[in-house]
């Protein structure tokens, strides 16, 4: 450890990316501590194919990385903070008829939450992950920019849109300029142990990614039968919960209607699972709540955006504007409707590879806005 | 590992002690454990011998006759076997399906236990003090509730010294107890190699878990003593090994070190325990007189010298650790486990302490190879590293978990 030279903590699952992001770092001359964060009660690893992250094996490959790199090394318990912030949420949010994002409130409250103030607490300037994504800051501004990665594949700024200001001046991404081939031809070159390991699993804490199952075993009591209906109220059928649902499902219904169906919506209040035709889950609009601002201090006035509704789903032209009083939220209009608008799911505001902000979609606006109602082309674009 | 580190973290593992590694680099060199102690032939009857040589020591240092003595592959072995070899053969030869644990053993005795519970033993967990000692009575009590649920108790499981807090329990009265009813008394050892009555005569029981490597021997070795004639079962089946107790070949070079880290153990108990001691009381008066919040967990409670279980009030031992490792001290939570992850003591929850003492608590446990020079430098650098987490603990960026997500 030399004096003088700044200190990062680095979050390191043992795989590829935290890798070699811990690696880049150290080249950059950065004083690097590698950290993983167990998040599993100790002995009890999820069950079945076992490649996600902060596992015991997670910390044995870290452990080894940080070994070769040289660098300390340390596992935190975060147990306690991740079942609080992302674990209870997240059924939470499924037995009230949403289908959450968990990663997105890892990030928030565990990795630059937690793990953040920690390395603060140890004297580390920033906090860094194999995350793809860019932070960079405003010369005009001086706000802190989240930005698309050279990866736009790999681009996760989807599930970094709750960080604020301090979180953003705090958080390093040196994976950035690099595409995933390239990571990959990085660890190779470094001999790092992890160069050959799949990809992990979407949801770290559930196995096989079969959140229903893990519902079923976690939450019994909350998980309620009830009505399934079509648009119209009509009484098709039974739903085993309505935690089991989500936003254009068209399997699982057990439902005979001759033609496919798809839940068009979910009304946890009485419990009722509406199905309809494809069409019928389209909409052309949201509202967000709990929004945070990256780009811009606040919204007053509509802007022009293009907006992500999941993880996958293409960038859709829109116009955002304030809804209501309320500064955290928003209202989201498209230019064309978008399918399966989910609640419980970020959206996130794209201007160009600007992050502008994004929120938790509380509702889906299904009706078609009155013409000359607002004129989104003209609207104003953002950043 | 860095050349200035103060290694402060013996009841993981204590350094070899010299006469262990002399005696078994020599082993090693002159191949003298080249062959297989049950062979039909002379290399196998020389090596033969050194194991009976070995046991037989044992045996005299701890009280024992050598057929008492089982070699294990540690403390996790030996408490294991200890526990389950007791508890079996007592339901098997006398019906008694009871298993008393005190609340504050180690894992290898409290999970084997656990075990034992789903195969369908009736086990049942003394509590400790505020302190951290088991006393008799809880233990009688414990018996009871045995008794309550129709079940005579077989097995009493009490530690000899904490291996997280260090203190010494009543192993001989509840030894007493145990005799009274027609149970075997079981104490897992492991921590207490150097202490006075580490004599199983004196202690009473009936069986005796210790480890090599925390009193100076090699990892991976350790031995079982089992009281002639009392039940007993086995829990690896093979070859006629340990007299059929525990098959396998035995893992001759680390039984011969540990005979004679034992040894020495045993000769220099003494003088080791009075240096420790010296060095403990020189670090927690250093330390305080830096840092006069720190405190023991285990308030007057007799215990072992040199392991000491702090409470550092408002800093997470988590923070604390990383900072000492880095400043070039090596302490840790409480016991080292697989992933090296704070786990929140069962120890210090059991003697009841709230949860944010549990988490601002960390072990430090000095050796017989630490020196008083390295006292003042460790409190040092100790008092360096809690004022700059407490000067950092002010600045934090975000509220940890402050913020509503749904």
């Amino acid at each position: 450890m030399r004096a003088g030279r700044p200190r990062v903590l680095v979050a390191m699952s043992g795989g590829v990316d935290s890798s070699v992001a811990a690696a880049l770092l150290v080249e950059q001359g950065y004083d690097v501590i590698g950290v993983t964060l167990q998040i599993w009660p100790e002995g009890i690893r999820p069950p079945g194919r076992h490649v996600g992250c902060c596992s015991v094996d997670a910390v044995d490959d870290a452990r080894r990385v940080a070994d070769r790199l040289g660098i300390p090394y340390y596992v935190f318990d975060f147990q306690e903070i991740f079942r609080r912030t992302v674990i209870a949420p997240f059924t939470r949010a499924y037995l009230q008829g949403q289908t959450p994002n968990p990663c997105v409130w890892c990030n928030e409250h565990v990795k630059f939450g937690a793990l953040l103030d920690r390395a603060v607490q140890l004297g580390a300037e920033a906090v860094a992950t194999g995350h793809y994504a860019r932070v960079e800051q405003d010369p005009e501004t001086g706000r802190w920019l989240l930005m698309r990665p050279r990866d736009r594949r790999k681009d996760q700024t989807y599930v970094l849109w709750p960080l604020t200001q301090e979180q953003l001046a705090r958080v390093r991404f040196p994976l950035a300029p690099y595409t995933k081939e390239e990571v990959r031809e990085l660890a190779r070159a470094r001999r790092l142990p992890v160069a050959y390991k799949p990809e992990s699993q979407e949801i770290c804490f559930i196995p096989d990614d079969d959140y229903r199952r893990y519902l079923r075993e976690h939450a019994p009591e909350a998980v309620r039968p009830g009505e399934i209906v079509d648009t119209q109220g009509r009484v098709l059928g039974q739903h085993p919960g309505v935690a089991f649902f989500t936003i254009g499902q068209r399997k699982g219904l057990g439902l005979a209607a001759g033609r496919p169906l798809y839940v068009v919506d979910i009304d946890p209040a009485a419990n009722r699972v509406v199905v309809g035709e494809r069409d019928e889950a389209r909409a052309w609009g949201l509202e967000a709540r709990a929004v945070n601002w990256i780009a811009v201090p606040g919204l007053s006035e509509p802007a022009r955006v293009e907006a992500r509704i999941r993880r996958n789903a293409p960038d859709a032209p829109a116009v955002i504007e304030p809804a209501g009083g309320d500064p955290r939220r928003v209202l989201c209009r498209f230019d064309q409707p978008q399918w399966a608008v989910t609640p419980g799911q970020s959206v996130v505001w794209y201007a160009g590879d600007v992050v502008v902000g994004g929120g938790v979609i509380a509702r889906a606006v299904k009706e078609e806005p009155p013409a000359g109602h607002t004129t989104p082309v003209e609207a104003p674009a953002l950043a | 590992m860095m050349k200035d580190v103060i290694y402060l973290d013996n009841a993981a593992t204590t350094p070899m002690c010299p006469r262990a590694r002399e005696t078994m680099a020599r082993l090693i060199e002159h191949g003298l454990a080249d062959a297989n102690p049950s062979s039909p032939h002379r290399p196998g009857r020389r090596v033969r011998a050194l194991l009976d040589d070995a046991r037989d020591a044992v045996a005299r240092l701890v009280g024992a006759t050598p057929g008492e003595i089982l070699f294990t592959s540690g403390g996790t072995e030996s408490d294991n076997l200890g526990l389950r070899g007791a508890a079996h053969a007592m339901l098997r030869e006398r019906g008694r399906r009871g298993v008393v644990v005190s609340a504050i053993e180690h894992h290898a005795v409290l999970e084997a236990a656990r075990a034992l519970e789903r195969e369908g033993f009736v086990v049942e967990v003394a509590p400790c003090t505020r302190q951290g000692v088991v006393t008799r009575e809880a233990v009688e009590l414990a018996v009871g509730r045995i008794e309550a649920r129709g079940e005579r108790v077989g097995v009493i499981a009490v530690m000899l010294v904490n291996n997280e807090v260090g203190t010494v329990q009543p192993v001989a009265d509840v030894a007493a107890l145990a005799r009274s009813r027609g149970a075997l008394v079981m104490t897992d050892a492991v921590q207490a190699p150097f202490a006075e009555e580490l004599d199983v005569e004196r202690l009473g029981c009936d069986v005796m878990a210790l480890s090599a490597h925390k009193f100076g021997g090699p990892q991976g070795v350790g031995l079982l003593y089992v009281r002639r004639g009392v039940p007993f079962d086995p829990i690896l089946f093979g070859g006629g090994q340990e007299r059929v107790l525990r098959p396998g070949t035995e893992n001759v070079a680390g039984i011969v070190g540990l005979a004679a880290a034992l040894a020495w153990a045993r000769e220099e108990r003494q003088a080791i325990e009075a240096h420790k001691r010296r060095l403990e009381a020189r670090l927690l008066a250093r330390l305080q007189e830096r840092v006069p919040d720190v405190e023991l967990n285990t308030g007057d409670a007799p215990r072992s010298p040199g392991l000491l279980s702090l409470h550092v009030p408002g800093i997470e031992a988590e923070a604390l650790l990383v900072e000492l490792d880095l400043a070039g001290v090596a302490c840790s939570y409480g016991a080292a486990c697989s992933s090296g992850s704070l786990r929140p003591s069962h120890v210090l929850q059991a003697m009841g302490l709230d949860e944010a003492r549990v988490r601002c608590s960390i072990r430090v446990s000095i050796g017989p190879f630490n020196t008083l020079e390295e006292m003042d430098r460790a409190a040092d650098r100790m008092a360096a590293a809690i004022g700059k987490l407490r000067a950092a603990g002010r600045t934090a960026v975000t509220v940890v978990g402050g913020v509503s997500v749904s």
